[in-house]
């Protein structure tokens, strides 16, 4: 892993740096802000507007992390830039781990600013005009950690569709349609096939250890589960592995 | 040494080799991890007084199944286009609860629970093999079955709605679920006797207007086990009796068979329904009057019923109380199939009783009234001497018995003014099968086997005028237009 930290040093230099980061980071809190507003107009409700908040993440996600990750590699690629890094002492290894911990903290940098929504109403909003606190401890722990934990295989998403081509353009499409795939899929599918618990046989309980929303529900109540932990982590393990190989087999080509 | 084109070729193939077995050896990883995670896995509740955990006494119900016999969870509950609000609400619920039961029955190793959700409409030939097996005939229910036993809970059962309003206050489902789960995970039958004796209805003929074997079925369904009983005969109500039920009774009890009746409900705080037609001497009296109950000589004459089904001295009875048998009815509006009813009520010259509780179920629709002189001939007008209505057509009343405070269930009688709703002929009605079984759950304390009270259904709730509203938006605004802000300086200072 030699070299891991310089990369990631220069990984967040360059995106603190861009435009693009200050434009998705921009367009990422107007959408977690219109957000807000919606579920803040929607009440009287059955749930805690934090909860609903975090319960539409994936809008922001789907096109904040390509635009992130979109040039972590391809971009390198494309400029000739990474068989040169590679003369380095530095493996490819530590090249996909150092862009992937740059691109996760500026992800989660973006979410944490986020929380400035429900943090700002507690304060301007009058006391005694809310029956419920807007700064509720479990479902914002819960929410948050959600996104810190799925967040890393998102990331990871990104950072491969990367690896696999010379074009930001064809990275961001790839990473996505990836995203779309595993966050809303299973989702849009049993929207038209009717309820998603009642697929027969050995895929339910399968079907139902991948559903993004149903471990969202939970931890945005507060319930924290142990499995989308394995789920998220072990994903984003394998994809930056494949990473790592792509960008083996791409630097010696 | 010289190297030619094949031995790169041999190079590029290894090399690629690698980079497959890479992939699948990192695959095969995540396989096995996730694997492993799905199967030993735990659960945290954040929440500060772990709202969203199940009580520690579920828990402890739930450590308790034996492997050898798992429960099995059957959920019809569907997703269809004309669902209201308090449908999704519920089905939310329940798959949010059944996660937690299942959590904690399963986390110690062997598979103790497993949910199953059928689509009955989809999954038709699923829904046969379960109409065959347990009986299962409608949907939106839960069902609980271990080995031969089953228990079959309605969604409307689940919800606690405000009285008067309607409106879905709490979740119920708990106390359901952990109750149905004791109820099939233990061994022996509740016995329910039929009492003979007096010309009552049959138990074991298939005759439409006087056999109720339809009855007996829908019982033996439930793990209950219908028996007849003449007490005259054995002499004693036995010991093992659950429940009593008097059906139909054609002539008066002997004071010998009040006394077994009485001392059945007041030392052995049984359980005694009785179902009365007008017309009839019971011989009853001085123990409903015990108990609180009226039961007058009287017919209860309706309003002509423009409904169809309603015909030959037949009434739809519409109007319930918010009482554990009847709420699901009510609140679903569910209509009772009744013949020639007298009327079935609390009886307000009873001495007074602190340890009684005395509430009616049901009663007939306003315009109706207790016709005293029903046996004259010609057609009945609602006179001075008889009782205007609404008049209560059925009536519980229950003791608490107990000392220093700790008060816990003891007898129960109900009472209904007619005993056609149990009849072969209509009991396939839908609200009649549905009271029945509410009936006999309330009498058997099956909804009560655990005291976990409903969880509360919180509305959350902000009243801030428009204008603040308007000001609240656009500060909440300053925080995308800051971060925009601050990337046109970086951008501004880089190139200067």
């Amino acid at each position: 892993m030699r070299g891991f930290l310089t990369i990631l040093r220069h990984e967040i230099f360059v995106l603190l740096i861009s435009p693009a980061t200050f434009v998705a980071g921009f367009l990422f809190l107007l959408m977690m802000w219109l957000v807000y507003w919606q579920v803040l107009k929607a009440m009287p409700s059955k749930e805690l507007p934090v909860s609903l908040f975090f319960q539409l993440f994936w809008l922001p996600v789907l096109f904040m992390v390509p635009l992130l990750t979109m040039r972590s590699i391809a971009e390198e690629r494309r400029m000739g830039t990474l068989e040169s890094t590679l003369t380095t002492p530095t493996t490819p290894l530590a090249i996909v781990a150092g862009k992937f911990a740059g691109a996760y903290v500026v992800f989660l940098s973006f979410w944490v600013l986020a929380l400035g929504y429900p943090i700002l109403t507690s304060f301007q909003v009058p006391e005694g005009s809310a029956n419920f606190s807007f700064m509720e401890a479990s479902p914002l722990i819960g929410g948050l950690l959600f996104v810190a934990v799925s967040g890393t295989m998102y990331v990871a998403a990104g950072i491969f569709a990367s690896s696999l081509t010379r074009s930001q353009l064809v990275a961001a499409m790839l990473c996505f349609a990836i995203l779309f795939m595993v966050i809303l899929g299973e989702q849009i599918l049993f929207t038209y096939s009717g309820n998603p618990e009642t697929v027969p046989g050995r895929w339910q309980p399968i079907l139902d250890y991948l559903r993004t929303f149903r471990q969202l529900e939970d931890f945005s109540r507060g319930i924290v589960d142990s499995r989308p932990f394995v789920l998220y982590f072990s994903s984003a393990f394998v994809l930056l592995g494949i990473a790592v190989v792509v960008v083996e087999r791409k630097a010696t080509r | 040494m010289n190297f030619g084109h094949k031995d790169f070729r041999k190079v590029r193939r290894m090399e690629s080799l690698n980079a497959i077995l890479q992939v699948i050896l990192l695959a095969l990883v995540f396989l096995g991890v996730n694997y492993l995670a799905a199967r030993f896995y735990s659960r945290v509740d954040l929440t500060r007084a772990n709202k969203h955990s199940l009580s520690l006494e579920s828990q402890a119900y739930l450590e308790n199944i034996d492997p050898q016999k798992p429960v099995s969870i059957i959920v019809t509950l569907m997703t269809r286009p004309e669902d209201t609000e308090e449908d999704q609400r519920t089905r939310k619920e329940v798959e949010k609860l059944l996660r937690e039961y299942v959590y904690h029955a399963n986390r110690h190793g062997p598979q103790r629970l497993s949910v199953e959700y059928v689509d009955v409409f989809k999954h038709r030939e699923r829904a046969r093999e379960l109409a065959t097996k347990y009986g299962l005939q409608q949907g939106d229910s839960i069902l609980f079955a271990c080995e031969k036993r089953n228990r079959l809970i309605p969604a409307a059962h689940l919800r606690a709605l405000q009285e008067g309003t309607g409106k879905l206050i709490g979740f119920r489902g708990e106390a359901l679920f952990t109750s149905a789960i004791l109820h099939v995970t233990r061994n022996e039958k509740d016995k329910v006797y039929f009492v003979n004796g007096h010309g009552e209805l049959f138990l074991d003929t298939a005759d439409s207007d006087r056999g109720i074997t339809e009855v007996s079925a829908f019982l033996m369904k439930r793990n209950i086990e219908p028996e007849t009983l003449n007490l005259l005969i054995a002499g004693k109500i036995p010991n093992d009796a659950k429940l009593v039920v008097i059906a139909s009774p054609q002539s008066a009890f002997s004071e010998e068979e009040v006394i077994l009746l009485r001392d059945y409900l007041n030392r052995s705080n049984g359980r005694v329904i009785v179902l009365l037609d007008p017309y009839i001497k019971h011989g009853l009296e001085n123990l409903f009057w015990d108990w609180g109950v009226d039961v007058q000589d009287k017919l209860v004459v309706e309003p002509a019923s423009s409904s169809t089904i309603a015909q030959n001295g037949a009434t739809l009875v519409r109007e319930f109380s918010n009482h554990q048998i009847t709420r699901s009815i009510g609140a679903n509006h569910i209509p009772v199939l009744v013949g020639p009813c007298r009327p079935a009520q609390p009886d307000i010259g009873a001495p007074a009783d602190e340890t009684r509780r005395v509430t009616s179920l049901m009663r007939s629709r306003e315009g109706s009234w207790a016709e005293t002189d029903y046996r004259k001939s010609g057609p009945a007008k609602p006179e001075a001497r008889d009782v205007a209505g609404p008049i209560s057509l059925a009536v519980v009343a229950e003791r608490q018995v107990g000392q220093q405070g700790i008060q816990i269930a003891g007898g129960k009688l109900t009472v209904f003014g007619n005993s056609s709703w149990v009849t072969n002929a209509w009991f396939k009605s839908r609200g009649n099968r549905e009271l029945l079984h509410n009936s006999v759950l309330w009498n058997l304390d099956r909804y009560t086997l655990v005291d976990i009270p409903p969880r509360p259904v919180q509305e959350y709730e902000l009243t801030i005028d428009a204008q603040e509203f308007k000001e609240l938006r656009g500060r909440l605004f300053l925080l995308p237009l800051s971060v925009l802000l601050l990337g046109a300086i970086c951008f501004w200072t880089r190139r200067h």
